[in-house]
C-alpha cells in the first residue's frame, strides 16, 4: 500500500510569483488612461484571481464574479474620489478610501476565509482596507502624488502600495505563510516612516562631506572643560564656571541618590505588583496598572515635570530619577518574583505565618541577588540619564551642555560628550563585572 | 515550652560564622557612604523637600484636565506621530545593522579576538546617550526628525548588537554541527543552523527596543531633533499647564497602547503559541474583574472616538 | 517493632482530626475526594497510600485548609477548618507542621533561616520583616536541627545540602513550630532508598518521642509496611481501606491499586 506523502510546507518563494502578478496587474491597470477606473479594476481583480489560482487556491465562477465586481467598484470609486474637487487628503478622505478598499478586501477575504480559518479572511479584508486608507497619504509623502491632481503616475504609486500590502496579506492568509504579510507591511511602514522623518542617504553623505566647514566644531575644546586648577596636576573640571559646584560631581550625586531611593521604594511596590506575592487580586491589578503608566514616561519628561513643580536645580533631577528608577525596578523585580518557585512560600504559609512575613522569609532571599544586580543596572542607566537632566534644568553636567549649545560652541559640546562617554563607559564596565558575580 | 522538641543527643553546635555579618556591614557602608556624600553635596534644603508634595500636587491639579481642544490635539498629535516614525526608523536602522554586528561579536561565529573587539565597539556606542548623539549630530545633519532617527539608530546598534550577540552565543550548537556535517559552507551553517534558532529572540529584542525608542524619541525634541518633546518644553516654558498635560496624556496613552501590542507580539513570538484573545481573557475573569475591564474598554474607546472627533474625522 | 508508638486502643484517646463525609471538587469539576469519613486520634502515625492522583495530597491539604472542601466537615482539635476565619486558620496552621516532597526550602539562604520560618507565628511581624529573630526563636530552631541531627549545617546555604539533608531541614522547620500534628506529603519520593529510610526513621522517632500525630503520604508499599501502624487507602478519591497495617494482605493492595502489586510499587523493588 502506498502511503500518501504529506504536502510539504509552503515556502515564501512559492508565492512570490503570484505576488508579482498581483503587483503587475495593479500597476499596469493603473497606468492605462481611463477616467472611469473600470479598466484598472478589471486588470486588478483579474490579476488577483489569476494569482490566487497560481497559488493553488480554488476560486469558482461565482467567486471570480464577486471579486471582479468588488474590484471595479473599489478602483472606480478611488479614481472618482481622487478626481473630485473635494479630495484634499484630510483624515476623513483617508478614512473613506479605507472603506472603499474594504469592499475589495471583503470580497477577497470572503473567499480566503472560506478555505480555512475565518480569522484569515477578516485579516485579509482589514489589510486591504488599511492599505487603501494609507496609500494616498503615503504617495503624497513620498512625493509621488500631488493632492487634487491624480495623474497616472499617482495612480500607479497608489496601486503599488495597495497591491503590495493587500496582495501579500491575501496570499499569506491563503497559504499560511505568515512572514509574507508581515514582511510586506513592515516594508511599507518603514518606507513611509523613512519618508516622514526625511530619510535621505545622499543628503547624509553631502552633510558628512561638508563637516569640515562647520564653525566651532572640531577639534573638541578640552582645555576649557578641564579648566585651571589650584594645582597644575589637579584640574578643576569646572567647565568654565568656577562659581558652580562641579557639575560632574553633581551628576553623580543625582544619579546615586535617585537610584538608591527609587530602588528602596520599588522593593515593596514590586511585591505588590507580582501575582504571587500580592495580598489580593485587586491590589495587584491596581499596582501593576499604575506601574505600567509610570513606565511610559521618559526620564526627561519626569525632569521637566519636576522642574516645573519644584523649580530648577538638582532636587528636580533626583525626584525625576526616583520615579524613573522605580518604574524600571518594579517591572524587572516583579517579573523575577513571578518566576520564583512558589514552594517555599507555600511552606511558610503552612507554618501559619501571616502574608507579608511569609513572603519576606520565603521569597525575598530568592530574589535578593537579582535585586542587587538590577540596582546596579539602574545606577548604570541613571548615570547615563543624569548627564542629560541638565538640558531641561534639572542639574548636573547637562546644564553645561545646554549653555554651550545655545552659544553654538559645538567644540565644547563635543569635549563634554567625549568626557561623558569615557565616564559612562568605565562605569558600565565596572557595573557589568559586578553584576556578573552576583547572579 | 522550648524543651518540647529538645533532643537528648549532644551534638556541638557550630558558631554563627563571621563572614556574612562582615559582608553585610561592608555592603551597608558601601551604600550609605555614597548616599550621604550625595545627599549632603547636593545642598537641597529642608524647605524644598517639605514643600515638594504640595508643589507637585499643585502642578498635577493645574494639568488636569488636559486641554483636548481641537486646536491642541491637531497640534500635538502629528508631533507625537513624528516621534513614532522616528522611533520606527531608528529601530529599523539599529536592527538591520546590529544584526550584522551581532554575528561579528559572537565568539562562536568569529574568533574570540575579533568578537571581543566588536563587543568593545558596541559597548562604546551604547555608552553615549541618544540625546548626546543627537546633539553632536545636529551641527552635521541639521535640526529635525532625521537627526533624531539617526541618533536612535546609532545607539540601537550598540544595545541590540550586544543583546543579539548574547543570544547567538547561547544557542544549541547541534544544528550548526549538523549543517557542517552535510558539508555546508560557513555561511550556510549560519543561515540554516543559527539564524532560525536566534530569530525569535532577536526579533523580540527589536520590538522591545522599539518600545524603548519611542520613549527616547519623545524627548529628542528637547535638543531640536524632532518629535513631541519640543512641544512639552514650550508649553511648560509658557506655563500653559493644561496643554503640557495634553502632551503628557497623549504620550502616555500612545506609549501604553504600543507597549501592550508589542508585549503581546513578543510573547507570541517567543512562545510560538497563539495568545489568548481578548474574549477568552474576558471569559476567564470573575465578576468585579469583568466590570473593571468593561469600564476600562468603554473609557478608552470613548477617548479614542473623542480625540478622533477633535481631528474632524467625522464625515 | 512496628507501630510501637501507640499504647492502648485509639478510641480512648483525644480525637485530633475528624473527617465527616468530606467532598473536594476542584475548579474545573474534578472530584478529588468523595465522601471521606475518618478519625485520627492523638499520637497516631498513619500512612496514606494510593496511586498517583488518588487524592492523597488533597486529603492532607484539606487538614490545614490549603484545599477548601466543598462538602462535609473537617475538624482539627476544636476547630472546624472550613469555617475558620483567616486568623483562626493561621493559628491552626501554626500547630500543624508540613513536610513536602520537593522540600520547599529557600535555597539561597542559610539552613537556620529556613528553620526559623517555623517560628513565624510566634514572632512579631516587624521582627520577621527586618530579619531580627529573637534569641528564643533561634534557640528553638537550633533544637529542631539537633533533633534531626544536622545542627552542624546550621549556617550553610540550603542549596549546598544533599537531598536527604534538605528534607531533614524541612522536618526541622516543621518541628520548630512545636506542632501537635505533622503532615508529610510523599516526604521520600525525591530521595534514594538509603536516605528514604533515614528520613522515615526520623519521622517515626519524632512521632514516638514527642507524641506528634503524624500523617504520611507514601507511594511505596514496603515503606508503608515498615513504618506504619495504621494505613489508609485511597482510590479515585474514595476511602477504600482503613485499618492496621498488619492486617493488610495482597488482596487489600489489589483493591487500593486496582491491580496486583508490581516491583514499581516497592522502594527496593523486592517482593512484599
Ligand atoms: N489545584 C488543583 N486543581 C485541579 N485539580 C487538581 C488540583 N490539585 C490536584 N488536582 C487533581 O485532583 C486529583 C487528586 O490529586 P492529588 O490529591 O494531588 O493526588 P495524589 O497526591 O494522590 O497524587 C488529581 O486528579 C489531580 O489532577
Ligand atoms: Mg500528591
Amino acid at each position: 500500500m502506498i502511503s500518501d506523502r504529506p504536502e510539504p510546507p509552503r515556502r515564501v518563494s512559492s508565492v512570490l510569483l503570484p505576488l508579482l502578478m498581483i503587483l503587475a496587474a495593479f500597476t499596469v491597470g493603473a497606468v492605462i488612461p481611463d477616467p472611469t477606473g473600470v479598466v484598472w479594476g478589471l486588470a486588478a481583480s483579474g490579476g488577483t484571481i489569476f494569482a490566487l489560482r497560481r497559488a493553488g487556491i480554488a476560486i469558482g465562477g461565482t467567486g471570480s464574479a464577486v471579486v471582479v465586481i468588488a474590484g471595479v467598484a473599489s478602483t472606480s470609486l478611488t479614481v472618482w474620489l481622487a478626481g473630485a474637487e473635494t479630495f484634499d487628503l484630510t483624515p476623513s478622505s483617508t478614512f473613506v478610501l479605507g472603506l472603499v478598499w474594504l469592499v475589495f478586501g471583503g470580497a477577497v477575504g470572503l473567499i480566503v476565509g472560506r478555505l480555512g480559518r475565518p480569522s484569515a479572511g477578516t485579516n485579509t479584508a482589514l489589510m486591504w482596507a488599511g492599505a487603501g486608507a494609507l496609500a494616498a497619504p503615503m504617495a503624497v509623502t513620498l512625493d509621488l502624488l500631488s493632492p487634487g491632481e491624480p495623474d497616472l503616475t499617482a495612480r500607479a504609486a497608489m496601486a503599488v502600495l495597495i497591491a503590495l500590502v493587500g496582495g501579500a496579506s491575501t496570499l499569506s492568509a491563503a497559504t499560511g505563510i505568515r512572514g509574507l504579510a508581515i514582511g510586506a507591511t513592515v516594508l511599507v511602514i518603514t518606507v513611509f516612516a523613512g519618508a516622514q522623518v526625511g530619510f535621505s542617504l545622499i543628503g547624509l553623505f553631502q552633510n558628512l562631506g561638508a563637516m569640515g566647514d562647520i564653525p566651532n566644531f572640531w577639534p573638541p575644546d578640552f582645555n576649557w572643560a578641564i579648566g585651571e586648577g589650584t594645582w597644575w596636576w589637579l584640574p578643576s573640571w569646572d567647565f568654565g564656571s568656577p562659581t558652580l559646584a562641579s557639575p560632574l560631581l553633581e551628576t553623580f550625586r543625582i544619579a546615586i541618590l535617585g537610584s538608591l531611593i527609587g530602588c528602596l521604594v520599588a522593593l515593596p511596590v514590586s511585591f505588590l505588583a507580582s501575582r504571587i506575592t500580592a495580598p489580593g487580586r485587586l491590589s495587584y491589578l491596581l499596582d501593576k496598572g499604575f506601574m505600567n503608566v509610570i513606565r511610559t514616561i521618559p526620564d526627561l519628561f519626569w525632569a521637566m515635570f519636576f522642574v516645573a513643580a519644584v523649580s530648577i536645580g538638582p532636587f528636580a533631577g533626583v525626584l525625576a530619577l526616583i520615579f524613573f528608577s522605580l518604574a524600571i525596578m518594579a517591572k524587572l523585580l516583579s517579573e523575577t518574583i513571578d518566576a520564583v518557585d512558589t514552594g517555599p512560600l507555600e511552606a511558610a504559609r503552612a507554618t501559619g505565618g501571616s502574608h507579608f512575613p511569609a513572603v519576606r522569609v520565603s521569597v525575598l532571599p530568592e530574589v535578593l541577588p537579582n535585586y542587587v544586580a538590577y540596582a546596579l543596572y539602574i545606577l548604570e542607566i541613571n548615570i547615563r540619564a543624569s548627564v542629560v537632566l541638565g538640558l531641561v534644568g534639572a542639574g548636573g553636567i547637562g546644564r553645561v551642555l545646554e549653555a554651550q549649545r545655545s552659544f553654538f560652541q559645538f567644540d565644547r559640546v563635543l569635549a563634554v560628550v567625549i568626557l561623558i562617554f569615557v565616564i559612562v563607559f568605565i562605569v558600565d564596565q565596572i557595573s557589568v563585572a559586578l553584576r556578573r558575580r552576583l547572579v | 515550652m522550648s524543651t518540647a522538641i529538645a533532643a537528648d543527643t549532644v551534638v556541638t553546635r557550630p558558631r554563627p560564622p563571621l563572614r556574612p555579618r562582615v559582608i553585610r556591614w561592608l555592603l551597608t557602608l558601601a551604600v550609605l557612604v555614597p548616599a550621604l556624600w550625595s545627599a549632603f553635596g547636593l545642598q537641597i534644603s529642608w524647605e524644598q523637600i517639605r514643600s515638594a508634595p504640595a508643589d507637585i500636587w499643585r502642578l498635577l491639579v493645574a494639568m488636569f484636565p488636559p486641554d483636548l481642544s481641537p486646536e491642541m490635539v491637531e497640534r500635538a498629535l502629528p508631533k507625537l506621530m513624528e516621534s513614532l516614525w522616528i522611533a520606527w526608523v531608528g529601530t529599523a536602522m539599529g536592527a538591520g545593522l546590529s544584526f550584522l554586528f551581532a554575528f561579528a561579536a559572537a565568539t562562536n561565529v568569529t574568533s574570540t579576538w575579533a568578537a571581543n573587539g566588536t563587543r568593545m565597539v558596541l559597548n562604546a556606542i551604547r555608552a553615549v546617550p541618544e540625546l548626546l548623539v543627537a546633539m553632536v549630530l545636529i551641527p552635521v545633519t541639521g535640526l529635525g526628525a532625521w537627526t533624531g532617527a539617526l541618533a536612535l539608530g546609532i545607539h540601537s546598534i550598540g544595545t541590540l548588537g550586544k543583546l543579539s550577540a548574547e543570544v547567538i552565543e547561547g544557542i544549541d550548537e547541534g544544528p550548526v554541527e549538523a549543517a557542517a556535517a552535510t558539508g555546508g559552507t560557513r555561511l550556510q551553517q549560519i543561515r540554516w543552523g543559527m539564524v532560525p534558532q536566534v530569530m525569535p529572540h532577536v526579533v523580540a529584542y527589536w520590538l522591545y527596543r522599539f518600545e524603548i525608542n519611542i520613549r527616547a524619541s519623545a524627548v529628542l525634541g528637547v535638543v531640536g531633533a524632532g518629535g513631541i518633546g519640543a512641544e512639552l518644553v514650550s508649553q511648560l516654558r509658557f506655563r500653559d499647564f493644561p496643554r503640557a498635560g495634553t502632551v503628557l496624556f497623549l504620550t502616555i496613552f500612545v506609549v501604553l497602547a504600543v507597549d501592550a501590542v508589542s508585549a503581546r507580539v513578543r510573547r507570541r513570538i517567543i512562545s510560538g503559541q497563539p495568545e489568548p484573545g481578548p474574549i477568552a481573557l474576558f471569559r476567564e475573569m470573575v465578576g468585579w474583574q469583568r466590570a473593571l475591564a468593561a469600564v476600562a474598554v468603554v473609557v478608552v474607546l470613548a477617548l479614542v472616538v473623542f480625540i478622533l472627533f477633535q481631528l474632524q474625522l467625522a464625515l | 517493632m512496628r507501630g510501637a508508638g501507640i499504647a492502648g486502643p485509639p478510641r480512648r484517646r483525644r480525637i485530633m482530626i475528624q473527617f465527616d463525609d468530606v467532598e473536594v471538587t476542584y475548579r474545573g469539576g474534578l472530584r478529588a475526594l468523595k465522601g471521606v469519613t475518618l478519625t485520627i486520634v492523638d499520637g497516631e502515625l498513619v500512612v496514606v497510600v494510593g496511586l498517583s492522583g488518588a487524592g492523597k495530597s488533597t486529603l492532607l491539604r484539606a487538614i490545614n485548609g490549603f484545599v477548601p472542601i466543598t462538602g462535609g466537615s473537617v475538624r482539627v482539635g476544636d476547630v472546624r477548618v472550613e469555617q475558620a476565619r483567616p486568623k483562626e486558620l493561621r493559628e491552626l496552621r501554626s500547630g500543624i507542621g508540613m513536610i513536602f516532597q520537593t522540600f520547599n526550602l529557600v535555597k539561597r539562604t542559610s539552613v537556620i533561616n529556613n528553620v526559623l520560618m517555623g517560628c513565624l507565628p510566634t514572632v512579631p511581624g516587624w521582627r520577621s520583616l527586618l530579619g531580627l529573630w529573637p534569641a528564643e526563636a533561634k534557640e528553638r530552631a537550633l533544637q529542631a536541627l539537633e533533633r534531626v541531627e544536622i545542627v552542624d549545617k546550621a549556617y550553610i546555604r540550603a542549596s549546598d545540602l544533599s537531598g536527604g539533608q534538605q528534607q531533614r531541614v524541612g522536618i526541622a522547620r516543621a518541628l520548630a513550630q512545636q506542632p501537635t500534628i505533622m503532615l508529610a506529603d510523599e516526604p521520600v519520593a525525591s530521595l534514594d532508598p538509603v536516605t528514604s529510610h533515614t528520613v522515615m526513621r526520623d519521622l517515626r522517632r519524632i512521632n514516638r518521642d514527642l507524641g506528634i500525630t503524624t500523617l504520611i503520604n507514601l507511594h511505596f508499599l514496603d515503606l508503608a509496611r515498615a513504618y506504619g501502624k495504621r494505613m489508609i487507602g485511597l482510590r479515585e478519591g474514595e476511602l477504600v481501606y482503613d485499618g492496621y497495617i498488619d492486617d493488610v494482605t495482597e488482596e487489600t493492595f489489589r483493591e487500593i491499586y486496582g491491580r496486583a502489586v508490581t516491583p514499581d510499587d516497592l522502594l527496593e523493588g523486592a517482593e512484599l
